[in-house]
């Protein structure tokens, strides 16, 4: 399933980003992508693409998805991305995992400590 | 592009516009902030970063609209120098020292900048961060002899009180970057400090977080007792950790203590935070990655490359804004290493590619 994801959302990166820029970086982020069988181009909003299509506050119907611009990323998202700091992306919430050993152990091939031949585990979260 | 003016809306990404702006010399205009806001307009430590850059530029003029909603900056260039600017209580000095960081180099005169107010937070990224991670970074692009922070004061929110030094040398061309082997890390280091609280609680972090990094031996966190008028106006205590591998990638991570929290809790929280950011991959930390796409972006017509773990959104507006601002794109090739035939690397990185587009600081005169 991973690699199905994968290869899903291999050849787009470049595009969500570079596109026509409908979507904003949390939405590239989280996977948040409606509609992921139109990826190819509207052709709307590419007056320099800077996001400032018609989309305003009364997102979240179905038409205004089109139009998700900074406009609307302004009145949408959390208070990190109000911020404006390149560190509000560090808050992270699930931060238990780390309890388990399990967990620890993944990580101990990336260490120059941890052994060559262990398969290194699962550390896709 | 139909004029050379840019248009944003919004007051999200403020600083990285304006310092694009600057180095670009761009015209930019940012409409909309904070319009439908009841209290709207620019806030103050956005007038007051507004300020600090017209401290390091000459000739830049910023009209700014009555109600404040409405910016228009015209750069000049960026001059340096000896700055002193006082940086508020509402955002940290990481807040006003991270833009620094990547308008220093191409400044006339070296910058000598002295910033006063809070040092550590949770919401910028504290001048341990800066000093430990982004300056080391600035490195490898061929910025080295002279480049520090000095951190004498510490000042915790919410009345700071801290004060920083900062000195960069400037140059006039950078130097391409290949970056994509991330290496195993070797070593961890750090720096836990604590003002106008019991010293113990440095060491009780520390002890913290020694307890879940465990991986290797070399861990070294300074534990610091600020005394006396070091210890700026409020009690406070912070960790900053970092981790660094064999090829010098560094990953970083950091937690400022407040009220109520445990010197414990701050410990393993900022430990756990390291992990994360070990697991994400690349060369590069999540914070670094602006600083080093700007540098890769600015070099010299010559491919530079570097892996980086999951982007974050804060990035990718970043690339967006570049590709405005400099019109280059990066190539962006993911990288899956189910099979983990590179031994240690994370499975998922993304490999980003660009062609600097030759920036030359003409400012600085050639000898």
């Amino acid at each position: 399933a991973e690699s199905v994801f994968h290869s899903r959302r291999r050849p787009n990166l470049m595009r969500l980003i570079y596109g026509d820029r409908k979507y904003t970086p949390e939405q590239i982020i989280n996977g948040d992508l409606d509609e992921p069988t139109s990826k190819d181009q509207n052709g709307e909003d590419s007056d320099e693409g800077f996001g400032t299509g018609p989309g305003t506050a009364g997102e979240e119907s179905d038409e205004d998805e089109d139009f998700l611009t900074l406009k609307t990323e302004q009145t949408d998202t959390t208070l990190e991305q109000m911020i404006d700091s390149c560190k509000s992306t560090l808050v992270y919430t699930d931060l238990d995992e780390w309890d388990e050993q399990e967990t620890k152990d993944s990580l101990r091939s990336r260490f120059i400590t941890g052994s060559l031949d262990l398969p290194g585990g699962e550390a896709g979260g | 592009m139909n004029t050379k003016v840019l248009k944003y809306e919004g007051h999200n990404y403020f600083r990285q516009r304006l310092v694009l702006a600057t180095l670009s010399g761009k015209v930019l205009k940012i409409e909309k902030i904070r319009s439908d806001d009841t209290n709207p307009g620019l806030r103050d430590f956005e007038a007051s970063f507004l300020r600090l850059l017209e401290k390091v530029t000459n000739g830049a003029t910023i009209e700014i609209n009555y109600t404040g909603t409405s910016i228009v900056y015209k750069p000049g260039v960026i001059t340096g120098g000896k700055v002193h600017h006082d940086c508020g209580k509402s955002r940290a000095i990481g807040y006003f020292l991270e833009p620094l960081v990547a308008l220093a180099p191409f400044s006339k005169v070296p910058m000598n900048i002295t910033l006063s107010g809070i040092t550590n937070d949770n919401v910028d990224i504290s001048v341990d961060t800066i000093r430990t991670v982004l300056l080391p970074q600035l490195k490898k692009f061929g910025i080295e002899e002279g480049l520090e922070l000095d951190i004498p004061n510490r000042g915790a929110p919410p009345n700071g009180g801290g004060k920083v030094t900062f000195r960069c040398p400037i140059v006039r061309t950078l130097k391409p970057i290949q970056f994509t082997d991330e290496g195993r890390i070797k070593r961890i280091r750090g720096v836990a400090y604590c003002t106008r609280v019991a010293p113990q609680f440095s060491n009780r972090m520390v002890d913290a977080a020694r307890g879940v990094l465990d991986y290797v031996n070399d861990i070294n966190i300074a534990a610091v007792h600020y005394q006396g008028d070091k210890s700026g106006l409020s009690p406070g205590f912070a960790i900053s950790l970092l981790a660094k591998t064999t090829t010098s990638a560094f990953y970083s991570a950091e937690v400022a203590g407040g009220p109520g929290q445990s010197p414990e809790d701050v410990g393993l929280q900022a430990a756990k935070m390291l992990l994360s950011e070990i697991r994400k991959g690349g060369c590069v930390d999540s914070i670094s990655q602006t600083l080093i796409l700007l540098m890769m972006v600015l070099g010299p017509n010559d491919v530079s490359k570097v892996r980086v773990g999951e982007l974050t959104p804060f990035t990718i507006q970043y690339l967006r804004d570049l590709q405005d601002f400099f019109g280059s794109q990066f190539k962006i090739t993911q990288e899956v290493d189910n099979d983990r035939t590179h031994l240690g690397a994370a499975p998922n990185t993304l490999v980003m590619t660009c062609v600097g587009i030759g920036y030359v600081n003409t400012n600085k005169k050639t000898t």
